[in-house]
Order: C-alpha cells, then structure tokens, then sequence
C-alpha cells in the first residue's frame, strides 16, 4: 500500500542531521499525515524516509528564561489545544490548532509539519505568522534562526537547508505580552477541512485601552504562501480601536492580499472574505484584548 | 414527473418530461432517487406561490396538498389518514414554528434567522410499474429456535433486527430464538428483490409473515401426533405448545423438533419455505421543518435546529426508525449545503473526486436531528409498516431552502447553497458589496 523504499529512524537531532547529510534525497517525515498520503498519492513514491518522530527532545510546549515560547516541532495539535503555556500566553494557536482535520489528524499531526510543509492554508501557519514566530533549524553548522516570514520560499517551498530540520517554532516575549488574537478560518464545513481562506488577527492596545499600539494581520489562502498585511498595519497603527477602523481594515487589506481563482473559490470571492475576516478578527481581538486588561 | 400533481391534486396538470445526454459523471442510484430532486423542485415552488400571494406557507399547503381518501389512479395507493395535518402539527409543535415566523419578521443587519418547511409523499416498493416479489425461509432446529433467511438484505438500516422481530411475533417465538442468516449468497439464499424503493419491511414482512403462519401450521399438524390435541386446539406462544382452552403447556418447540426429527416411524425436519408476489404499494408521508442563521456578510448558513415527522405506518422498531431517519436528515443536509460534484469547464473532468473536496457534511455541522413519527398503521401492509428508507432525505432541502428564503428573502433555486452560491446571489440581490464598494467607504 506505501511505497517507501528505505526508513531511517532518528531518536535523536544530531542523528537525524547526520542521516540528513547521508541520505540527502530522503524525505523527512514526522507524524505522517501530509507524507503518507503523498506516498499513497504516489507523489512521493519509491522513496527513502527519514522519521524524526522519536527525537522527545523536540517535542512539547516550554517557557525560556527570557520569556521566550519554545514549541517543539513535533508537538502535536492536540497537545497545543491543549497546553496551558499557550493558553495562557498566545490562546489564539491553541484555538487555531483545535481547527486543523479531525481529532486524529490533531493527534498525529505535528505543528513542525504544518509550518515546514510551505502549505498557504494550513491552520496554524497564519496565527505563527501574525505573532512574528521565529523557526529553529538544526543542521551541520549548528542551529539557525529564521523569521517565520522569510522562512517561506514559496508555495510549498521553506528554507530548510539539506543537512537540516525544523527543531522547534519560538514566539519572544516582546511578540506575545500583552497581545490578544483571534483567528477565523473560513471552510465549507466545520471539520475534516482545509481552509479556503483563513485570517489572524493580533492586538495590543493603549494603556487607556483606546488606540491601536500594536497591529498585526496574517493570511492563509489569500496568497502561495502565508503572508502578512504589512501596509494595513502599518496604516492603523496608533489609531484609535473602534468600529470605524475595523472598516477602514476591512478596505485597505484589500491592497494587501493576492488571492487567486481556483475552482475552489473565485478570486473575487475570496477578496470580499478576506475584507470581512479582517474585520471580524480585528473587533474580536479587541474585544480580548480589552477583557484582558479588565 | 408524477410526484407534481400527485402531492397536491391538480386536475389540469401538463408537463413534458425529456432525457438529457451529459459528459459527465455516470451516475447510480442514491437513496430516494428522483425524489430529493423533484420535492425540492416542487416545495420551492410552492414556497414560492405562497410568499407571492401573501400566504401563510402552513396554511397554504394545508388547503392544497392532498385530501385523505385521495386514490392514486396509477397505483391505487391511498391516504387512509389525516396524516399531513397530523405531521405538520407535531413539525410545528417542536420548532416552535408560529412565534419564530413572528420573531423573524423585518430583519435587518448581517445575520438573520429563518424558518421552512417542506411536505414529502413517496411510494413503498415499486408495484405496478415493476414486479415486486420476496420469499422467506424458516428451518427449526433441535433447541425450537429457526434459522430464518430472507433475500432482502441488511445494509446497516437494521432490517434484520426487524425481520427478527416480525418472524417471532407471527411464529410465537421469542425474539432470541431467531438466528437470521445475515449473508446473502445467491446460491443458497431464497430470491428477493433487494434494498431499494424503500421495501423491504414492507415486501419482505409478506413473505415472513406468509411464511411464518404456514410454518405455525405445520408444526401444529405435526404437534397432533404427539399431543393427540387437534392443531385447531393448540397455538405457539413463548417457544411452547399450548393447548388454547385452558393455556396448558403441552410440550416446547425444543421438545418437539427433537422428538419428531428422531421419530423412528415418520422423521421429519421441521422447514418452510414461502415465495409471496406483492400486488400492492403504500403511500409513505411527512413534512421537515428547518431553522437556520444566514451570516450574509459571510455568506454561510448555520443550521439551528430540523425536524422530520414521519408517518410510515406502524414502526418494528423504533429506535432503528429513529436511526434511518437521522442518516436520511443527514445526507438531506449535505444534498442541500454542500455536495456538489465539481467539473472543468474545458475538460469535463471531475475536480473532486475524494471525500476532502467533495464536502459531505460532517457531525460538527450538524444541529441535534429530531425525529418523530405519526404511527397510522397501512392497512395493506402485513406488518402495518411501509417505506422509510429513503423518505427521510427529499423533503430536507426544501425546507432548509426555505428557511433561508424566510431569513434573506432569496429565493434560492438550485443546490447546494454553497457560500459561492450565495455570494453571487448575495451580490446580485445588493445584500453584499464586494471588494469594490468595500474600497470606497
């Protein structure tokens, strides 16, 4: 049923980087469900797997020293719904996560996978973006950061070097205190689905809670890959957080966004959505925001 | 085509009926076919007359729809009962339905609720258009309980449960005592039709029960040589022989198959076999009532809460009843929102042929799915039942696609009402703005 011609078995990072280096037209995979199907697809057929699932070390969800948020590569979407470092500090990924497939894709799935896949639409890729996540890489040379941003190259294209793999996705203090987030994922129905268009939106407010002191939006599906709405939030930054800004994003990340037609969605329709999302993710992050200083 | 004139009698009905050669899809059968397609064709449209004459939509189906004591000239079915008052009251009971069409009266702002509803009729089994036929065999064993085999076959509705169940109410067994034969194989299985037209409690409860009040009989006949009661003096009742004037047991089945398998003088394994012909068909009825929130903004429609109520005579089962209803609601909802087979324009090649991209609808878009019955038992069933199989999916999209009429005022006139559709729609009705209106605020 799988055609797979050799699988290499990592307990370890220095053993996968050093099986990297081996077997350099191998496939990494994790916990299996974008490879396996691949495989199955016969895209991926006839070749040399390297498992990284039993590498503990890179799995699970802690807090730094500095504050910062380190997410395994291998942490499952179950596990972040779940995991109270994120709920407290970032809940919009756990919310995001709980969105992805059913819930044994959520179980098997990794948050590494989802992000290293270069996939637009996957569910966790826009809010990791929209809260300025940074990749970890480990290679020959030693370990690599990179801004999640520049870490996609294109549709299903990440920058991840031959003798490398994603270690863990880390989310610095200045990224995550004080912001609250909500992120809307727009399907065709509300489980086993991948999002025809999704938005993340995160705020941090004033001290009197009134204007704008952070903006940040990220988008799934409205470009190849995950992309930031860097001139709307640039153009609302410090303005006040009320119901006439929300309409003026819902107009100006229209310049934003790239959206094309497919038979899955017409441009035009995902256009008029983003707009809509925008907004919505916008007033309900501002909402949290404010509940939050209360 | 006759499903027009049928559900509400019209006496000057014409219609022409073409066949229409496509490249596309072959296509096979689904559960109700035909009738999903022309309910919705037919509920929208009176939905449609209604909300133009300014008629209340209930009460308007109340006058027109079919009057009891209404006989099909074609098949001679016919409505015994006061069933589509009968099934509108409890629809209407439930959903709540006079003070939520008030509440959604003059609704303004993005999202907005609604309520429909929709009629149904179907037909049990095929006759007179096809041959209807089904046999049933029953082989005792030495412990007085039966095999039982019928060609009708269990397709995870349940109906072995209630072949079970007919086969010892009629043979005087109790319901453990029959083993049916689950696995059809042609070669040794007694020749049915099969699972479709919504039969199979119907056609196959003649043959079993046939077959069961010939076997009482014979095992009757053979009990006098033991007993020296005559056969009209005894009954089957729990698995025993009983002597009828004074309810004595006289010997159990166990005892009897035993004995008379082993007899030296006149052995004889106990067996019946009955291949019964079904020169009859029942009308099967009820309504659907569907509440929904229209977001128009985001084009999407959240179903709140349905109903079907049903009248399929008197239910074997009902928990199994309830079953087929709620997989019957279920494939409506999807029919409905979201199947919808997918084609390039230029190449006619099918886009979604896997269960991601072709979007049945899931648990999570599912309301709870309530279920209720109007219990009118056929008087030509032997049983009292008829069709329930497929009548729980036709009138399902009518009455979403009314509800959300109820809740937008589109009329919406194809399925699935996809959130493509209704952005399009949305557009076209200036209920939503676009990209370019959105630019100039």
């Amino acid at each position: 049923m799988y055609d797979i011609k050799a699988l290499y078995e990592a307990t370890t990072v220095d053993e996968a980087v050093s099986l990297r280096q081996e077997h350099p037209e191998a496939v990494i995979i994790a916990g299996g469900s974008d490879v396996l199907i691949k495989i199955r697809e016969g895209k991926l057929a006839g070749r040399e797997l390297i498992s990284i699932y039993g590498i503990d070390s890179i799995r699970g969800v802690s807090m730094e020293h500095d504050g910062t948020l380190r997410i395994g590569s291998l942490t499952s979407f179950s596990h972040i719904v779940s995991s109270p470092l994120i709920r407290e500090h970032i809940a919009v990924l756990g919310e995001a996560a709980g969105m992805v497939g059913g819930p044994q894709i959520r179980a098997i799935g990794t948050i590494g996978g989802n992000t290293c896949n270069g996939v637009t639409s996957a569910d966790t890729a826009s809010t990791l973006l929209a809260w300025d996540a940074v990749i970890e890489l480990a290679g020959a040379e030693g370990v690599r950061h990179v801004p999640i941003e520049s870490f996609y190259l294109g549709a299903g294209r990440a920058d991840i070097h031959s003798d490398e793999i994603q270690t863990g996705i880390l989310i610095r203090r200045e990224a995550y205190e004080g912001f609250s987030g909500h992120y809307i994922k727009y399907g065709m129905r509300n489980a086993m689905e991948i999002a025809t268009a999704g938005c993340s939106v995160n705020v941090k407010l004033s001290p009197d809670g009134n204007n704008i002191e952070r903006l940040r939006i990220a988008f799934g599906v409205a470009a190849p890959v995950p992309i930031r709405a860097h001139k709307t939030e640039s153009q609302w930054t410090g303005k006040p957080a009320d119901d006439e800004t929300a309409e003026g994003i819902a107009c100006s990340v229209l310049d934003d966004v790239k959206p094309r037609d497919s038979w899955r969605a017409s441009r035009d329709m995902r256009l008029h959505l983003c707009s809509e999302m925008a907004k919505r993710a916008f007033l309900e992050a501002v909402r949290r925001n404010k509940e939050r200083r209360v | 085509m006759g499903a027009l004139p049928q559900l509400y009698p019209c006496g000057n009905f014409e219609g022409d009926a073409f066949t229409v050669f496509t490249n596309r899809q072959v296509a096979g059968a689904m559960r109700g076919y035909g009738m999903p397609q022309a309910i919705f064709a037919l509920e929208s449209h009176t939905e449609d007359i209604a909300v133009k004459l300014g008629l209340d939509p209930v009460d308007y189906r109340r006058k027109t729809v079919m009057p009891v004591g209404y006989v099909d000239s074609f098949s001679k079915n016919e409505l015994y009962h006061d069933t589509f008052n009968q099934t509108l009251d409890a629809g209407m009971k439930y959903i709540d339905f006079r003070r939520k069409q008030e509440a959604y009266r003059h609704q303004t702002g993005d999202v907005r609720r609604g309520v429909g509803v929709s009629l149904f009729w179907y037909n049990t089994a095929v006759w007179p258009i096809a041959l209807e036929t089904s046999s049933c065999r029953m082989v005792m064993n030495q412990d007085g309980s039966i095999q039982l085999q019928v060609g009708e076959t269990e397709i995870g509705q349940g109906a072995d449960t209630a072949f079970s169940q007919m086969a010892a109410q009629t043979l005087g067994i109790p319901f453990e005592k029959v083993h049916i034969v689950s696995c059809q194989d042609t070669d040794v299985t007694p020749y049915g039709t099969g699972a479709y037209a919504s039969r199979q409690t119907y056609t196959a409860g003649m043959a079993i029960r046939g077959c069961a009040e010939e076997f009482r009989k014979h095992i009757l006949d053979v009990a006098y040589r033991y007993t020296r009661m005559q056969p009209y003096l005894m009954d089957i009742a729990d698995g025993n022989i009983i002597r009828t004037t004074d309810g004595r047991i006289l010997m159990t089945l166990g005892e009897l198959a035993l004995t008379v398998l082993y007899d030296r003088e006149r052995s004889e394994h106990l067996t019946m076999e009955k291949s019964t012909q079904i020169k009859t068909n029942a009308y099967s009825f009820g309504c659907c009532f569907a509440e929904v929130e229209v977001d128009i903004p985001m084009c999407r429609v959240k179903l709140l809460d349905i109903i079907n109520v049903h009248d399929a005579g008197l239910l074997i089962n009902p928990e199994l009843a309830k079953a087929q209803v709620h997989g019957g609601m279920s494939m409506g909802i999807g029919y409905a929102l979201s199947e919808k087979m997918l084609y390039d324009n230029k190449t006619g090649k099918l886009l979604n042929g896997n269960l991601l991209d072709y979007k049945l609808s899931t648990m999570m878009d599912h309301p709870h799915l309530e279920a209720q019955f109007v219990e009118n038992p056929e008087p030509t069933s032997a049983y009292g039942t008829k069709g329930l199989g497929e009548p729980p999916v036709p009138p399902v999209a009518p009455a979403i696609r009314n509800a959300i009429l109820n809740a937008t005022g589109i009329a919406f006139n194809e399925i699935p009402i996809r959130p493509h559709l209704m952005y399009e729609e949305f557009m076209k009705a200036g209920l939503i703005h676009g990209r370019e209106a959105a630019k100039n605020v």
